[in-house]
């Protein structure tokens, strides 16, 4: 059976309280509980102890009378002392700790004896608290309505009076003991120990919530640091003591590893990025050499021939151009993109690049379906930058697009931002292309340059949206989504 | 006339010399019947018929000779009469004491079936009242009450000894003498009270 654990510290911390202010409780009822049967069963002993001392005593009195022709209620008082005396001096030395004696209830005296222990020098004469011989009478009044032997017990002070009374004769016998109840010395001799009992608990407590408030409030700072090192990778965790604070440290340690992880792969990255950018260039590069050098080569066969050669310096030309053009687009990829946004209604912006591709549109025969909502949509856009990025989409969707397909140009509006879907009838991109849709320099196209897509993700990324891609079978959706208002995908 | 007689009778009444308490006619009658007005010479005369009458044993004589003792100081007592009262009470006691020593010599020692509780509360009480004996012993006047401690406790002892010998009766009797010489022993300690205030 498993129980489901407490998640947070708070809760813990509780538990651990509770079952430690338990703990210290049940032991506290548990002391009473065992203090109070004690005294119980002391009491209940120097009852029956009381109770057979008074019977005795009572036998005694009666043996007495047997061979004495005087009830000893007739006797002068000091001679009635001097009987009860020996009586009790015999009777009561059996009982340790119990005052015994009688009581006159026609005169209202009370005479005691005792004998505390049977090793200590006999008290022939003890003297009878107030309460005691208030108890007494109580007592020998029960006694003579009673006609029977009849015990009780009062409290004086912090001592419990426990006693028994019978009558006899004219006179009634008595015996009593006090007891010293447990408590009040208990407490007297353990005080130091109840008082360290107490502090501990109260420190035990407050350590508990000391710790859970220490762990709780490191978690948090760890959390709230977590939080923003998703943001910012240069955060780092502010130094905490103790264990949470090794935590912090590993985790500012792991942050700085990644960091310079992260930085090694960039470097590894561009590296590669360079690499494919001089294959590229070099490819591009050499095929308008090759064919310079070859016009160049006829040119000069020709010239030696003394026949005309304008057509051959010509292509030279064009072959010049269209180097110049690679080292343009080149130049163009490498330098920052600067923009000039503002809010504009994004549908007119759609419209001028489908009217740019008109012409390849038409010589495949394709279709362009245009679905832009009612009303205005807006978004923060450098216009001519956007159009770009949507003319290299739909040229890229009329190329993959079967000849009379349909292209699909969606655009629509959702959580604050704009979205303009292109999607062509063309095949499923291919696992091992997709990694690489974006790369700079790369193309599965006979002619093309390999920087369109780069440079389209570049431009949207500088207009703080973003640039992803659907590819199943049949067709290929590339999502363009920007905000609707600057600093829009800021806050989002 | 009615005047002066009167005043007459009133000057002899204040003239008179005070009278002392007469002494009661009869003591209050206990359960065994305390001695009249005439207790002394009645005690004197029971001394001297048991000393006639029991044959002489070292216990019986002892404690005749004691009651004799006893006798006198009753006599020289006559002016306080809770001592003497007490005194006679002693000496009456410890003849009661030899009679049943005297009796016990003669009851038939043979083992007995019937009085066994009875002799066995009776030596039980006795116990007691012979550990009281040291205690009045010590309250007496007399230099010698340790013999009334001592043929107390000798009693005690034979009581005991017959008891387990199933000797119920004389043990009994044993018993019932022991403790009347305790008896007596209290009655002396009483009697040294130089003037006890209540006497009822």
């Amino acid at each position: 059976m498993r129980f489901p654990a407490p998640v947070s510290f708070r809760a813990q911390a509780f538990i651990i309280g509770a079952a430690s202010l338990a703990v210290v409780a049940l032991a506290a009822l548990i002391v009473r509980d065992v203090v109070f049967t004690t005294e119980a069963k002391l009491l209940g002993d120097a009852l029956r102890r009381c109770e057979t001392a008074c019977r005795e005593l009572a036998s005694q009195v009666r043996e007495r009378a047997a061979y004495a022709g005087d009830p000893l209620e007739q006797l002068p008082r000091q001679a009635l002392e001097i009987s009860l005396k020996g009586i009790s001096s015999t009777v009561l030395q059996a009982f340790p700790g119990i005052k015994g004696g009688m009581y006159l209830p026609a005169e209202d005296a009370v005479s005691g004896y005792a004998y505390p222990t049977a090793e200590e020098e006999p008290e022939a004469r003890p003297g009878l608290s107030g309460m005691e011989t208030d108890f007494i009478r109580t007592l020998a009044a029960r006694a003579g309505a009673a006609d029977a032997m009849v015990s009780g017990s009062d409290w004086e002070n912090r001592d419990l009076i426990v006693g028994a009374a019978v009558r006899s004769g004219g006179m009634v016998l008595w015996t009593l003991r006090r007891v010293p109840v447990l408590r009040y010395p208990l407490i007297g001799t353990h005080r130091w120990w109840l008082i360290a009992l107490g502090f501990s608990t109260l420190l035990g407590v407050g350590g508990i919530v000391s710790i859970w408030y220490r762990l709780h409030s490191g978690v948090r700072s760890i959390q709230k640091g977590l939080r923003r090192l998703e943001d910012d990778f240069s955060f780092r965790l502010p130094s905490v003591r103790g264990d949470l604070g090794r935590v912090a440290r590993d985790i500012n340690l792991m942050a700085e590893r990644r960091m310079a992880l992260e930085q090694k792969l960039r470097q590894q990255d561009r590296l590669a990025a360079l690499g494919k950018v001089v294959s590229g260039v070099a490819h591009e590069v050499r095929n308008p050499l090759n064919s310079i050098k070859l016009t160049l080569q006829l040119l000069e066969r020709r010239l030696k021939k003394g026949v005309a050669a304008s057509t051959e310096v010509a292509e030279c030309l064009e072959e010049i151009d269209r180097l110049d053009l690679i080292v343009g687009r080149l130049l163009a990829f490498g330098r920052p993109v600067m923009t000039h946004r503002h809010v504009q209604d994004i549908a007119p912006v759609v419209s001028q690049a489908v009217k740019m591709v008109h012409e390849p549109m038409q010589k495949k025969e394709v279709r362009i379906d245009l679905d832009l909502p009612r009303g205005e949509l807006r978004a923060d856009v450098d216009a001519p930058q956007i159009v770009q990025v949507l003319i290299n989409l739909l040229l890229n969707a009329i190329d993959a697009s079967p000849r009379e397909g349909v292209v699909t140009v969606r655009a629509e509006a959702e959580g604050g931002r704009v979205s303009i879907r292109v999607a062509d009838g063309g095949s499923r991109i291919p696992d091992e292309v997709r990694p690489h849709v974006f790369d700079a320099y790369y193309t599965t196209k006979e002619n093309g340059s390999g920087l369109g897509l780069a440079v389209s993700r570049e431009i949207v990324a500088n207009h703080g949206g973003s640039l992803q891609f659907e590819s199943e079978d049949p067709g290929t959706t590339f999502i363009l989504t920007l905000p609707e208002e600057r600093g829009a995908s800021d806050a989002a | 006339m009615i005047l002066a007689l009167g005043l007459a009778a009133c000057a002899l009444a204040a003239s008179a010399p005070a009278q002392a308490p007469e002494i009661p006619e009869a003591w209050p009658d206990g359960a065994k019947g305390w001695p009249r007005p005439d207790w002394m010479e009645l005690t004197a005369k029971r001394l001297d018929k048991a000393r006639e009458a029991r044959p002489p044993g070292p216990e019986i004589a002892l404690l005749h000779a004691k009651a004799t003792d006893l006798l006198e100081r009753a006599r020289r007592s006559t002016d306080n009469r809770f001592r003497f009262e007490r005194l006679i009470a002693a000496v009456n006691s410890l003849l009661d004491a030899a009679d049943r020593v005297a009796w016990a010599r003669k009851v038939e020692r043979t083992p007995q079936d019937k009085d066994f509780w009875g002799a066995g509360f009776v030596l039980q009480g006795c116990y007691f009242r012979v550990r009281q004996a040291e205690y009045f012993a010590t309250l007496t006047e007399d230099n010698k009450s340790e013999q009334y401690v001592t043929l107390a406790r000798s009693l005690y002892q034979q009581g005991r000894g017959a008891y387990d010998a199933r000797e119920y009766q004389r043990a009994r009797l044993l018993g019932d003498a022991s403790s009347l010489i305790v008896f007596s022993l209290e009655c002396i300690a009483q009697a040294t009270i130089p003037d006890p205030h209540i006497y009822r």
